[in-house]
Parts: structure tokens; C-alpha cells; sequence
């Protein structure tokens, strides 16, 4: 299982810079990070190497924080993974709510982050029917 | 109408309040004046105050002094925490009502076989309802069209060849707009006369609204509490808005002592009726800022003249000629899980109609990652606000802490409107 800390941003200037600005001076490094906006805010979601650390420090300087479970799975960087993925999720009536991807240097695997609507059933199913690993923090720590 | 003649009808009205409606009985006698204790106008300082919120306890009825049966029609206004003013009229109240809503529209020039464009909204509002049956009375030929559909208004003034345009002064700014827009110069429609009120408006604006349609506005003054509009109304000199004699008595006030403040100077202004059945107020503080003249006006249509409106004692909003009063906005919010209490509320005037936007804290209760979840509280903020206020708010959440806390009373209003 894989945690995910998400920030509920204002959509102007700087907002972003302060929310990393943040994460840096507490050294925390970011793996991944997406954001989600409507005109007037966004949502910033991001993996990183500790995220009980994370959620803390943001919390502490008053970001709307939210420490969040997501299926991570580690995949081949391959055409057609994804469609699987999306197709067996499918087929037992999971629905993805947002995907986001990030590779991994020299060794032509992607490490695939989904939030679901039901995230304990999304990883069996994508274990038993794809045979897929599933990552862990240690993974996204050792990354 | 003589300083004699105004006492007499004075105590004759303060007589009948006493002996027919409940809540004059009782604060005279809590105050422990009775209407035979007036010898002279000035004793009038002596009766107690009527407040908006003493008004708002007799909800839904009104302030009663007749049989409900009597009663022929209410209207209503918004409340300051959801829960509206009623005024109740008898049918004398509706005729008399008329009558001086038709002299206010003659003083300004309006008169018999005038085609009058009444774009104040047709509803509990007084507005609409109050114009129309003045506009009646007077002869004069009404197109009802209420407010809205600002395109088929602007057909309906070219089409009817309208001399005379009764709407709120940011309507009537926006509708020369509209009809630039169109293609036709404003100036070129046939109106002379224009009847703006129920929000406070600058000379500035008047100018910019004369020159647009090369037509006279005038300013008319008004509440539901008082009846609606027609409570005052500015003649053909545009100096001052005269108070019917015969109709009310108006003072002013040092909102903070209570005090009767002389001719000239600034205060809030306070009504007596002296026409109402139905509903009358007596001494009722209407909140807005004014003072009174001291010479008569030339025309010599009333002998109690106020100048035009200069701002609240409280914090209510004007927008689109709906009152609102942040407390109202607080209720709605103080019901909702997810926000927290502060907010603030932005004031603008875009493309000439006022704009209310309300920025509130999302909290964590509220925030999961979902964007979802987020937009569905926007929605159902804006829906809340739309059934307390009647109008469209646009509703921004924002991050938490960053809405201004200052210190004592914060800063809730930001009204960019140039009046």
C-alpha cells in the first residue's frame, strides 16, 4: 500500500512554490505529484518518500492536508498495460476515480499510482488477474 | 400642510395605534407615554422607537391593527436572518397607497397617457406592485414587465415608444447598454423620464444614466416597512426628496443617542405614518442615512424635504435592489459542514448589475481528495443562499486562514461599487 498526500490549493501565483517550499525545508523528497484544478483551485497530489513526515510538517503550516490510500503497481513500460489495467478494474465494476504514472531510471518499468473507488479490491484484483506487483512505501523509499 | 394640521393627524393615528394594535399598547405603555400626553410635533420624541427586529417578531402577519380579514394584501422583505418583514395592507392602505405613489410620478412630470415601462420586480418586493398601481392611478398606460429578460425589455421600450422607465439606476444603466449593443443609440428612444430607487445611487451616476438616454432621472425613496416606494420622491428640480405631510412625519436621528438632530444635520432616519391601517409604524427606524432640509422647496409639493440617501447604520447590502444583510449569509453558512465560520463577501458591478461573491475556508472536514466533494459544497452553498437571498451568489472556497481576521470586528464586506 502505497499513502498519498494531497493539498487543496488556491489557483494563483506562489501557491504551488509554498506547498514545495514546505516539503523541501523539511527535506522531504517528492517522487510524484499531479494536480487536479478547477478555475479557482486545485488539488495537488503528490508521492513522497514519507508521508506521515509530510502530512505533519503541511499540516503544521496550514495547508488543508489529507493523507490518502492509493493502489501503486509496478508495471512494464510497455504499450497496453494500462488498457489491461483499466479493462480488469472494468470488468469487476471498480471505477477509477485518477490515474498518474512515473517511470523509473534504467529499468523500463513504471510505477502506476490509482485511486479507486474501492482500493482493497483493486489490488487483489489487480494482483490475482494481472499478476501485477504490488509496491509498497519501502519501494517508493528505496526509489 | 401646516405644523397644526400634521399634529392633529399625528395623534389621531397615535390614538388609534394605541387602541388597535397590540405592540403600540404595550411600548407606550412600557415608555409610559399614552397619545394624550402630546401637546405639540416635538412631543413626539417622547414615543418609542419601532425597530426592524420588533417587526420581524410579528412574522407572518405583520404589525397588526386591523382584523386579519381586513387585509387585502401582504408583501415582504428580507429578513436579517432568513425570515422576511411582512407589511399587510387593507384597502385603503392599497388606494391611499396609490394615490401618493401617482403623486410622486406627477411632481416628476409624469402624467396621464404616459407609456410607463415598470421593470421593478412584480412579487412580495413593493416595487413592482407599489409603481404599478400609482402608474394606474395617475392614467398613465403600464407595461408590467417586471425585472429580467433584459432583451425583451429593450424591444418592449423601442416597440411601446416608452416615455417613462421605472427600475432599479444599475438596471437602467445596464439597459442603455443593452440597446447601444443592439444597435440603436439610447438617446434616440423616445423616453424623457426615468423613476430609479430601491438601492442608493450617486449624482454621478445619475449623470452617467441622463446622459446615456438624454432623459431626466429622478430619485424615489422607499421601504416596505413604510408602505414601499413613494415614502419620497424628487420633483422636476432634482433638490432634495420630498416627504408627503400628510403622510408621514420624518425625523432624524443620532443613531447611537436616540436623539432628535436639527434640520442639516446627518442621521438616520426615522418614520412616522400617518396614512397606514393595516401596518402603521411609528417612530420605525429605517437604518438609512440622511438629514433633512430646512428651506421649502419652490414647488411647494411638501413642506418636509431629505436629501438623497448617503449610506446604512448597519451593514446591509443593496444588490439589485435585494437587501442583504451579511448575518444572512452567516446563517447559511453557520448550516453547512465544511466551512469554516469566516467569510468574506466581494461587492462589484459588472457590466453595470451588481455581483456578490462570498469567499469561505474549506476545512479538513470537508477536504478528501475528492474535487468532487468540493464543487458539490460550492453548489450547495450557492443553492442555500439563492433560497435565503433570492439572488445568485457566486461562492469561492479558499484555503483556510487566508480570509483576513482583524482584530475587534472584521472586515466581512468589500464593496467595489461606485455609487
Amino acid at each position: 500500500m502505497v499513502f498519498q498526500i494531497s493539498v487543496f490549493l488556491e489557483n494563483k501565483p506562489n501557491r504551488l512554490y509554498s506547498f514545495t517550499k514546505v516539503l523541501n525545508e523539511a527535506d522531504i523528497n517528492l517522487r510524484a505529484a499531479m494536480i487536479a484544478e478547477t478555475g479557482e483551485f486545485g488539488i495537488v497530489r503528490a508521492i513522497v518518500d514519507d508521508p506521515d513526515a509530510a502530512y505533519d510538517v503541511l499540516k503544521k503550516n496550514n495547508f488543508t492536508v489529507k493523507k490518502t490510500q492509493v493502489v501503486g503497481v509496478e508495471v512494464d513500460d510497455a504499450p497496453g498495460n494500462l488498457s489491461e489495467i483499466a479493462r480488469v478494474l472494468g470488468d469487476d465494476g471498480i471505477n477509477i476515480i485518477y490515474i498518474y504514472a512515473f517511470s523509473i531510471s534504467g529499468q523500463n518499468k513504471a510505477f502506476l499510482i490509482l485511486k479507486t473507488d474501492n482500493i482493497t479490491r483493486s489490488r487483489d484484483v489487480l494482483a490475482d488477474k494481472l499478476g501485477l506487483r504490488i509496491i509498497t512505501q519501502e519501494d517508493i523509499i528505496k526509489l | 400642510m401646516n405644523e397644526k394640521e400634521q399634529f392633529t393627524l399625528l395623534k389621531k393615528n397615535l390614538t388609534y395605534c394605541y387602541k388597535h394594535a397590540p405592540h403600540y399598547k404595550r411600548s407606550f405603555n412600557e415608555a409610559g407615554v399614552c397619545p394624550d400626553d402630546l401637546k405639540s410635533l416635538e412631543d413626539l420624541s417622547k414615543v418609542p422607537f419601532l425597530l426592524k427586529k420588533d417587526l420581524r417578531s410579528y412574522y407572518p402577519t405583520g404589525i397588526l391593527a386591523v382584523n386579519k380579514r381586513s387585509v387585502v394584501r401582504y408583501h415582504a422583505s428580507s429578513g436579517t436572518t432568513g425570515r422576511p418583514t411582512v407589511v399587510s395592507y387593507t384597502k385603503a392602505d392599497i388606494d391611499i397607497w396609490a394615490d401618493m405613489v401617482a403623486d410622486c410620478l406627477k411632481i416628476a412630470g409624469v402624467h396621464d397617457g404616459d407609456i410607463i415601462q415598470n421593470s421593478y420586480g412584480y412579487g412580495l418586493f413593493t416595487g413592482g406592485l407599489g409603481l404599478h398601481y400609482g402608474a394606474e392611478k395617475l392614467g398613465a398606460s403600464v407595461v408590467p414587465t417586471s425585472g429580467g429578460n433584459t432583451a425583451r425589455q429593450v424591444q418592449i421600450m423601442k416597440d411601446f415608444k416608452v416615455d417613462v422607465l421605472c427600475c432599479t439606476p444599475s438596471y437602467a444603466l445596464y439597459l442603455s447598454e443593452v440597446v447601444e449593443q443592439s444597435g440603436t443609440d439610447p438617446k434616440e428612444l423616445p423616453l424623457r423620464t426615468g423613476i430609479f430607487g430601491a438601492e442608493p445611487w450617486s449624482d454621478s451616476m445619475r449623470k452617467k444614466i441622463e446622459d446615456a438616454f438624454d432623459i431626466k432621472a429622478y430619485d424615489i425613496y422607499g421601504m416596505s416597512e413604510l408602505g414601499g416606494p413613494g415614502a419620497g420622491m424628487e420633483c422636476t428640480l432634482q433638490n432634495g426628496l420630498h416627504i408627503w405631510d400628510d403622510k408621514y412625519i420624518v425625523e432624524v436621528i443620532d443613531p447611537k443617542t436616540g436623539e432628535t438632530l436639527p434640520p442639516g444635520k446627518k442621521g438616520e432616519l426615522v418614520f412616522t405614518s400617518l396614512w397606514k391601517e393595516a401596518s402603521p409604524v411609528i417612530r420605525f427606524r429605517t437604518g438609512d442615512i440622511s438629514y433633512m432640509y430646512e428651506d421649502e422647496c419652490s414647488c411647494k409639493s411638501s413642506v418636509q424635504r431629505i436629501g438623497r440617501l448617503l449610506g446604512r447604520t448597519d451593514d446591509m447590502l443593496i444588490i439589485r435592489g435585494v437587501n442583504v444583510f451579511p448575518s444572512q449569509i452567516e446563517h447559511v453558512l453557520s448550516n453547512i459542514k465544511g466551512v469554516s465560520g469566516h467569510y468574506q463577501i466581494y461587492v462589484e458591478r459588472k457590466g453595470m448589475l451588481d455581483e456578490m461573491e462570498v469567499f469561505v475556508e474549506v476545512t479538513e472536514e470537508i477536504f478528501n481528495d475528492s474535487m468532487g466533494d468540493i464543487l458539490e459544497l460550492r453548489h450547495a452553498i450557492e443553492d442555500k443562499m439563492y433560497a435565503v437571498l433570492n439572488i445568485h451568489v457566486k461562492v469561492t472556497v479558499v484555503e483556510p486562514s487566508t480570509i483576513p481576521r482583524s482584530e475587534g470586528k472584521a472586515k466581512r464586506i468589500i464593496d467595489k461599487r461606485l455609487m
